[in-house]
């Protein structure tokens, strides 16, 4: 009897202090802000895999801020891929502390009527004396929707070319070399090679619109100007000759096994496929320094082999910039400390790769040329994640072994010299179109995989894509879009 | 006198039960009253800055790409059509198991196969989605390596082949879902009088003369109180179920695209939360009308088991 009575007022008080354990969690960031004195904590939002010691590198940075002098702490809130289109809208509909953040362009136009981010304009005047010096104005104006700066870009690959990312070991096995592959039809070849002579891997990943073809998107592929964006006329994609082709193309390979059975309901990123030795090569869009990306994260050598030219569109600019949240409390701060990414390398080098002599060491001090630390490899890191490209101003930074030492200038040229997109600048406002997009997005969901990934048949299926598309009010859109560019590029003049 | 005395005493009867009670009750309010007035949303066009009170007024345009749509009339189908197939699925099904367990004679048996049955229903749908992917890949998958190329066939392309997911579908939501109403089943089953079956057998009825004589329409109240319960979430779908499940598949759209998949997918880029209400609020008045069509139904027939 002692014993039961005993247990049962064990579990009557543990029951009743779980009623308490949701009190506890709320409060800790709030404090911050009162107990260390002036410092304005900055809570930094980025898209990134959860790594096992964000929390150090954070410390870190903070101990770097304080040297510096700067009166700031920074909060870092790495979000995963899947997860931060919704986190974010919580946390901005939350009113939760969030003040500098990554966007994509394809949001932009729905935060800015939304009122969820600042207008970076006058704040850029006031505080972006380093921001000035590395972005220039032709790259600030894709980031405008009207006079209102939406958000401003790093110093990444602001132009993308589209290429094979094939295992360098493979390649060069197989004589596999840039002056073989000029189209995607080149592909075949090395597809089949591949296929036959390593049975073990899948030859092949890739989604052939989406990532390979030539087109300027003009926002959300609704609608779009073919050929690198040098026509004028806005066109439906998906009813385009090139498009035909290209699902046929990829159909073709899927039904000679050179994609996975699977590769319309896979979830893995091709890095991730290629680390574990399951995949000899994948297409992509890249830019210089793709090579010691790759390497960085999956451990290998690979070689980049293009095959569409570079160019340059709105979207490719502006694909992912960093705002300041209407949650900001103090916007001009969060500017100043954002201005000061943009100039220390110690604040790139620390959250792009970690401590020195923990995460990585110099390989060539001279050059600034790094690698991983002795005992360290891709797969065992415990910060390691490609994020370089998304942070202010990776080109401040060292140079990751694998990239060519001058690459950072080469990537500025590749940015300067890329071809320039006729509607370079144009943002597209889709409120009067908004319930046909919804229906559109709906179906380009439901063909665009199984036709880009050859799944399923072209001849059976694009037919009916297209139909669909008419009925969801295409036509609308791209006529919608026409004459906002006409208007635009009128202006321009 | 007499009456507040009585009243006291029970009051300090109840006492105990109001106490276990009051927790439940502090958490409806909290996080189903109160944000009521936030329905709201679903006629005005949010923007963050205004807030829910401040932003414009905007009628029943949130509405409007809900039925604007060609898909309107498929999604509409898919939703009503398969909830009421799981409804009778789940009933028959779960009836026929907790029969079933309530004839086991082994105790011990008995109480694992309780425990068994309800372990899928606590599990996540994103677990039960790769489970299915292990059988269902077309590379990788048990069904087409193991069971069909045993019997000679070649593989087949499950996610690109809609005829198949409505049968899927229906076994995923029993197998996963039965095990929470048999539960139910089984204790209203306990609850029968043993002397009854006794009686019955003397008079020479058979085990199925019993089960349906006697076992059937003591659950006949209990069938009807769950499905009265579930019969409001009518346009309302297991997210997970039609989302996670056919791995997201585009082929599988016209079979396994319901209200809320429809809603998730449309509003993924714009995230416009006036319209995703509007969804929501839709979902709860068609829900709402059905439950109180079919409670003065039900108030007709079998005055008992109406809900109110």
């Amino acid at each position: 009897m002692k014993p039961k009575k005993l247990l049962s007022i064990i579990f009557t008080v543990t029951m009743i202090s779980t009623l308490f354990a949701g009190c506890g969690a709320k409060n800790p960031t709030s404090t911050n802000t009162s107990s260390t004195g002036e410092k304005y904590e900055v809570t930094m939002a980025y898209y990134a895999n959860p790594q096992k010691d964000t929390e150090r590198i954070q410390t870190a940075l903070n101990k770097q801020l304080e040297t510096d002098k700067m009166n700031f702490t920074v909060k870092l809130m790495p979000l995963s891929w899947g997860n931060y289109d919704q986190q974010i809208k919580l946390i901005l509909s939350g009113g939760e502390p969030l003040d500098l953040f990554v966007t994509q362009s394809s949001s932009a136009s729905t935060y800015v009527n939304k009122g969820v981010v600042v207008d970076m304009a006058p704040l850029l005047a006031k505080y972006g004396d380093n921001i000035t010096k590395w972005v220039s104005k032709d790259t600030l104006n894709c980031a405008k929707i009207g006079d209102f700066l939406y958000g401003i870009p790093g110093t990444r690959d602001l132009a993308l070319d589209r290429s094979l990312i094939i295992r360098k070991d493979l390649a060069d096995k197989y004589g596999i070399k840039q002056e073989n592959i000029k189209s995607l039809d080149d592909l075949t070849n090395v597809f089949e090679v591949l296929k036959e002579k390593e049975p073990s891997m899948t030859p092949a990943f890739g989604l052939i619109a989406s990532n390979m073809m030539s087109y300027d998107s003009l926002g959300d592929s609704l609608g779009v100007l073919m050929n690198y964006g040098q026509d004028t006329k806005v066109v439906d994609l998906y009813e385009t000759d090139e498009y035909k082709h290209n699902v046929n193309l990829a159909r073709d390979w899927y039904t000679k096994g050179y994609f996975s059975k699977d590769i319309a309901t896979s979830t893995e990123e091709a890095g991730v496929t290629m680390r574990a030795g399951k995949l000899a090569s994948y297409m992509l869009q890249t830019k210089p320094g793709y090579e010691g990306q790759t390497k960085m994260q999956t451990g290998m050598d690979v070689s980049v082999l293009r095959v569409v030219n570079p160019y340059k569109t709105t979207n490719t600019t502006t694909c992912f910039n960093w705002s300041i949240a209407k949650n900001a409390k103090n916007p001009e701060k969060v500017m100043q400390f954002f201005d000061y990414a943009y100039g220390s390398p110690e604040f790139e080098n620390l959250i792009n790769y970690g401590q020195e002599g923990i995460d990585w060491k110099f390989i060539d001090k001279s050059k600034g040329i790094i690698n991983f630390a002795d005992g360290v490899t891709a797969q065992n890191s415990t910060y390691n994640d490609n994020i370089a490209w998304e942070m202010p101003n990776e080109m401040v930074g060292h140079v990751w072994e694998g990239n060519d030492p001058d690459i950072w200038k080469k990537l500025k040229d590749f940015n300067e010299s890329a071809l320039k997109s006729k509607a370079y600048g144009f943002v597209f406002d889709n409120t009067s179109v908004t319930n046909e997009i919804t229906a559109l997005n709906n179906v380009i969901s439901k063909y665009n995989k199984g036709l880009e990934t050859g799944t399923v048949d072209p001849n059976e299926y694009l037919p009916k894509f297209i139909a669909d598309l008419k009925a969801a009010g295409i036509d609308k859109v791209v006529q919608e879009k026409q004459k906002q560019l006409d208007g635009w590029l009128a202006k321009q003049k | 006198m007499n009456g507040k005395k009585s009243r006291i005493s029970a009051i300090k009867q109840y006492a105990p039960v109001y106490c276990m009670m009051f927790p439940a009750v502090l958490y409806l309010f909290i996080n189903n009253y109160m944000p009521m007035s936030g329905i709201i949303v679903a006629f005005k066009n949010y923007n963050f800055t205004k807030g829910i009170y401040g932003s414009d007024w905007v009628g029943f345009n949130n509405f409007k790409y809900l039925f604007q749509t060609k898909d309107s009339w498929l999604i509409t189908r898919n939703t009503i059509g398969y909830n009421l197939a799981f409804l009778i699925l789940n009933i028959i099904i779960g009836v026929l198991i907790a029969v079933f367990i309530c004839d086991i004679r082994n105790k011990r048996a008995k109480k694992i196969y309780q425990s068994a049955i309800l372990f899928p229903f606590l599990m996540s749908m994103v677990i039960v989605g790769y489970i299915g992917f292990a059988f269902l890949s077309h590379e990788n998958g048990v069904i087409n390596n193991t069971i069909l190329k045993s019997m000679g066939f070649g593989g087949v392309s499950w996610y690109s082949e809609p005829k198949y997911w409505p049968l899927i579908l229906s076994i995923v939501n029993v197998w996963k879902g039965v095990g929470y109403g048999c539960l139910i089943y089984i204790s209203t089953i306990n609850g029968i009088d043993p002397s009854m079956f006794e009686a019955a057998s003397l008079d020479g009825a058979g085990k199925i003369k019993q089960i349906w004589h006697i076992t059937v329409p003591t659950l006949i109240p209990t069938i009807i109180t769950l499905t009265l319960l579930g019969i409001g979430r009518i346009f309302y779908s297991d997210f997970g179920l039609f989302y996670q499940v056919p791995m997201d598949s585009g082929t599988l759209y016209d079979v396994t695209s319901v209200l809320d998949t429809y809603v998730y997918r449309a509003l993924l880029q714009t995230g416009d939360i006036g319209m995703a209400a509007a969804a929501g609020f839709y979902q709860s008045v068609v829900g709402f009308i059905f439950v109180l069509v079919m409670n003065l139904i039900v108030k007709k027939s079998n005055p008992e088991s109406s809900l109110f």
